[in-house]
């Protein structure tokens, strides 16, 4: 029973971390601040000078990319600097990559069942 | 960032031929997914509302894919959903396959879609690994509670 219940917790965490990081990717403009720290880490400042926005405001959307787990910041005197978890980002990728070639390779044997020699 | 799949085909092979190919349980088993195993099992129900199973074997084991059926259009369309504990995270994605006849060939467009899975999956995995971080400490605390000191 109590099993049970630990399960039960541990699902619903996980669903809300899912939903988290769902609703942190729904918004372009913080899959734009996503695609600048893509490839090097960035200022709060600097991210927030990149956008109309004012600092404010990106900076609420920067913590939610955060809460999401999709972005880290590390404070080093009085600059908080930004980086994209890359783990997250590259395993997005292997998985559009790993669906691509299940249909690309599910099409091309498509493609000889259906033209085959009269099978 | 990208949450579509799009994969396009010109086949040989007339428009009817190739939706049945899709439909049937036994032909669906001779093409999908092809290579790294195959369709150990399929069942199909190919109407409007009607459910299907499919249990692929990959290079990590086996991965059951259900979904439902939501739009048999025959020839032409064939909308349904694709739910993988291992590959979508237990979430629904939906696939929308298109054909469009011209004589003896047919133009097939795969659409799978609404797969902000793999961005579930990273959720999911990172929630995993918070929660199996936290155990150790949980159950230390309980077994100092009680008397199992098992390292």
């Amino acid at each position: 029973m109590a099993e049970r219940s630990a399960d039960a917790g541990v699902a619903d965490a996980a669903a809300d971390v899912l939903d988290l990081t769902y609703a942190a990717l729904a918004s372009p403009t913080r899959r734009a601040i996503l695609g600048l720290l893509r490839d090097d880490q960035a200022r709060v400042t600097d991210i927030a000078r990149a956008f109309p926005a004012s600092l404010a405001t990106v900076s609420k959307h920067i913590q939610v990319l955060e809460r999401a787990g999709l972005v880290r910041r590390e404070v080093r005197g009085r600059d908080h600097y930004l980086r994209a978890d890359p783990a997250n980002l590259d395993a997005a990728e292997e998985w559009i990559a790993e669906y691509t070639s299940f249909w690309e390779r599910s099409a091309d044997a498509l493609a000889r069942h259906v033209e085959g020699d009269g099978s | 960032m990208t949450d579509v799949v799009r994969v396009t085909r010109t086949l040989r092979a007339p428009v009817t031929e190739v939706f049945d190919a899709w439909t049937d349980a036994s032909r669906l088993k001779q093409w999908l997914n092809p290579g790294a195993g195959t369709l150990a099992e399929a069942e199909t129900d190919p109407v409007a509302g009607g459910a299907f199973r499919f249990v692929k074997l990959t290079a990590d084991g086996v991965d059951e894919v259900t979904g439902r059926y939501l739009v048999v259009d025959p020839p032409h369309r064939l909308v349904f959903t694709w739910q993988s504990g291992v590959s979508t995270g237990g979430r629904e994605s939906q696939v929308t396959v298109t054909l469009r006849g011209e004589g003896e060939t047919t133009e097939m467009t795969i659409l799978h879609e609404r797969l902000p899975a793999a961005q579930y999956r990273d959720g999911a995995s990172r929630a995993w690994t918070a929660i199996a971080a936290r155990l150790p400490a949980y159950l230390t605390g309980r077994r100092l509670a009680g008397s199992d000191g098992c390292a």
